[in-house]
């Protein structure tokens, strides 16, 4: 059996995105092209307007909600484990544990694995399946929160401090910020988890996305429109909003509301200030500094490529490790690498 | 430890003065003495341990963390505690913490380079919010947005009494304070203290809207000046001797000059000032002297500093903040013409009978020494705080200049 041809011969970075020669598709595109795999509904990862469009039927149920028509003229679902072959490329979608759907992309070639992992997590969601790593000779992750700052608390902890918080201040709303997809069903479902049984009010923004996880099989208990309820109405009760309408006119309806937020950024103190936050609660749907670590060190890929945030620190740290790491932006661009 | 870095914690976001208050009675109800009674002295700035520096605590992360990971994570959060905290290799909820109390018993005790074992040992059981704690607790300077009158606020909250009641006692308590928290929790009786030489809390004034004055009686009122300077209590008895500041600051440091002419015993209410040969000198002549810990005898003799007296709080033990204002001023008068105290002098009444009288003479006051006019009820009671009613201050208007730029 040949070598394994090198992982940069058929798999690189161009304007479009990370472009899969062989194949002759992209994953994640960042601009409309004819053929796209994508990883999860997120709008950096999944956006409108490309023909061809392959993810599992969870993301592309997410990209009909968001897009409609222009989610893509052909979209082919692909459940987990159910391998397909393009253009001698093999194509497997595996949990990747960050939002409903969301899958790591396993690409195969001639013997050469490449994992482009999407964004992910390594804590327990019960929203969504968990990562499963799945061993390569190229990991492609991301580093939203790659310094060795952010080290997360466990989810239920923070949720603890919401309904401690609304012990101690039962006559003031509780604003939560949260994103829209993912974050928003993942609190909800924490809240459920913890005891928490009373209606949760939504921002309008929310409503649809809560509406197709329930229909994807993810319960979320009584959810109620902010729209309509009265100041009294809402005193004690638990609001989400997006991070947007929190700082907005809009949350002018809420009794002296206590202003959270959920996020990953709340693990520093001086970013949830800025942000006009009064209880900050660190709940992210991206591995923390050390399940970055860890799962570089499972997968044990001689190479790693980094992409979304702070590279620099996680290929510093993974090239200590003796890995040859590189921030994705460079591959492709680096002519002599590895010639 | 888990109890007060939750308290660190909430207070460092929460913006509301109520809220803050709030939070800090709940506190002092569910922690245990003395722990409660370090957070206190650490939330009001009496707590610091000579021998813990920051630098410390920079060689204990050096130690752990990649130089380049580290430099990388201080410039992304940009406080060192923070990082440090944050960036401490470890489980985030270790087992068995230390409690506040235990921290500063051996900190208090342990010597320089005992320290950095001692705190290494306590970093690897804290979780990420407690270690910012201990760091803060440390390095000194909480910030979380809490002055020593709003810790006291919630004191009183805590115990239902008046804010003005703790402010009485706090100058004879000590650290950690568990003869306070008993009285305040109905489990012991007001606490005995050494009050020969405590802050007695100062009555303050409100500024005078001038609208009001129409509704005012003259005959009912007394006026004085108001002097440029600083406000000041003067507290001398059977050899104590001590000059608070306004807010109950222990300043006497800077003021030798001051508490070596109080020979004598009497608490006084009075503006601190600098006074050459009978001239009253501008106030940054009193800002030489003012925030050092030391004088030096050149400064004591350029800038020699002197009490303008405005009111007698205490006659040797005698109280006599109960009497109305006249009935002090009395006294006042007459225990300065017995004791004819050095670096003292009486601040004159002003005679007035109309408003139209004294507002002329606010305004021809163009004297750099006068700030204004003080008027007080001549029935009124020594009160401590800024009760509404009794005391205003009518300071002169702003001297303006009409200009335009071109």
């Amino acid at each position: 059996m040949p070598a394994a041809p090198r992982p940069e011969s058929w798999i690189r970075v161009v304007p479009e995105g990370l472009y899969v020669a062989p194949g002759g598709f992209f994953v994640d595109p960042v601009r409309p092209v004819e053929r796209a795999v994508v990883t999860h509904g997120h709008a950096d990862h999944a956006r409108p307007d490309n023909r061809h469009v392959l993810a599992t039927p969870e993301t592309l149920a997410i990209m009909r909600a968001r897009y409609g028509e222009a989610a893509g003229s052909a979209l082919q679902p692909m459940s987990f484990d159910e391998p397909l072959t393009i253009g001698g490329v093999t194509v497997r979608l595996v949990p990747a544990g960050h939002v409903l759907g969301s899958a790591q992309v396993v690409l195969e070639y001639r013997g050469s694995r490449v994992v482009v992992s999407g964004d992910y997590k390594r804590g327990a969601d019960p929203t969504c399946r968990p990562f499963e790593p799945v061993a390569c000779d190229v990991f492609v992750t991301e580093a939203t929160f790659g310094l060795p700052v952010f080290r997360n608390p466990a989810p239920e902890h923070e949720i603890g401090r919401l309904l401690s918080s609304l012990a101690l201040f039962p006559e003031r709303s509780h604003l939560v910020g949260v994103y829209a997809l993912g974050k928003c069903q993942r609190v909800i479902a924490l809240l459920r988890q913890a005891g928490y049984a009373a209606p949760l009010y939504l921002h309008g923004a929310l409503q649809a996305l809560c509406d197709l996880y329930e229909t994807q099989g993810v319960a979320l208990g009584a959810l109620r429109p902010v729209a309509g309820a009265s100041k009294a109405e809402l005193a004690g009760k638990i609001v989400l909003a997006p991070p947007s309408a929190v700082a907005d006119r809009w949350s002018r309806r809420m009794p002296d509301p206590v202003i959270a937020a959920a996020s990953g950024w709340m693990r520093v103190r001086q970013r949830a200030r800025q942000r006009g936050v009064e209880l900050p609660l660190i709940i992210s749907d991206h591995a923390d500094w050390d399940e970055l670590t860890a799962t570089i060190e499972e997968v044990d890929a001689p190479e790693i490529w980094v992409t979304h945030g702070r590279e620099e620190a996680l290929v510093h740290h993974a090239t200590l490790r003796g890995r040859r790491a590189r921030a994705l932006a460079l591959v492709g661009f680096e002519e002599d690498e590895g010639a | 430890m888990r109890r007060f870095a939750e308290l660190i914690e909430s207070l460092v976001f929460m913006p509301s003065r109520n809220g803050k208050i709030r939070l800090l009675t709940a506190y002092f109800a569910a922690a245990p003495d003395p722990d409660r009674g370090w957070a206190l002295a650490a939330l009001t700035g009496g707590l610091s341990f000579p021998t813990a520096k920051a630098g410390a605590i920079r060689g204990l992360a050096a130690e752990r963390v990649d130089e380049t990971l580290f430099a990388l994570s201080y410039d992304f959060v940009g406080d060192l505690a923070e990082t440090v905290s944050l960036i401490w290799p470890g489980a985030e909820a270790a087992a068995d913490p230390p409690s506040l109390s235990d921290v500063v018993d051996a900190l208090f005790s342990a010597g320089r380079s005992e320290v950095p074992g001692l705190l290494a040992g306590w970093l690897a059981r804290l979780a990420a919010s407690e270690r910012f704690a201990l760091i803060k607790l440390i390095t000194g300077g909480l910030r979380v947005g809490v002055s020593a009158r709003l810790a006291k606020t919630a004191l009183a909250s805590l115990g239902n009494v008046d804010v003005a009641e703790i402010e009485e006692l706090w100058h004879g308590l000590e650290p950690p304070y568990s003869d306070l928290f008993a009285w305040l929790e109905g489990a012991g009786d007001r606490p005995a203290i050494d009050d020969r030489a405590v802050f007695r809390p100062l009555m303050l004034a409100n500024p005078l809207d001038e609208a009001e004055l129409s509704g005012l009686e003259p005959a009912d009122f007394r006026a004085e000046w108001k002097w440029d300077g600083i406000r000041v209590q003067l507290v001398a008895r059977d050899g104590r001797r001590r000059l608070y500041s306004r807010t109950g600051d222990d300043i006497g440091g800077a003021f030798p000059d001051i508490l070596e002419a109080a020979d004598f015993g009497a608490v006084l209410d009075g503006e601190l000032l600098v006074v050459r040969d009978g001239e009253i000198a501008p106030f940054n002549h009193l800002q030489q002297r003012l925030n050092r810990k030391t004088v030096t005898a050149r400064m004591l003799a350029e800038h020699p500093a002197e009490i303008r007296l405005y009111d007698i709080l205490f006659e040797g033990a005698e109280d006599l903040r109960g009497l109305p204002f006249d009935q002090r001023r009395a006294r006042l008068e007459d225990w300065f013409a017995r004791t004819r105290p050095a670096r003292a002098e009486l601040s004159p009444l002003i005679d007035f009978a109309a408003w139209e009288e004294l507002a002329a003479l606010r305004e021809g006051a163009r004297a750099r020494a006068i700030e204004g006019l003080m008027l007080k009820r001549g029935d009124s009671p020594y009160l401590a705080g800024r009760p509404k009613g009794p005391w205003f201050k009518w300071k002169r208007g702003a001297l303006t200049l009409d200009t335009v730029l071109m």
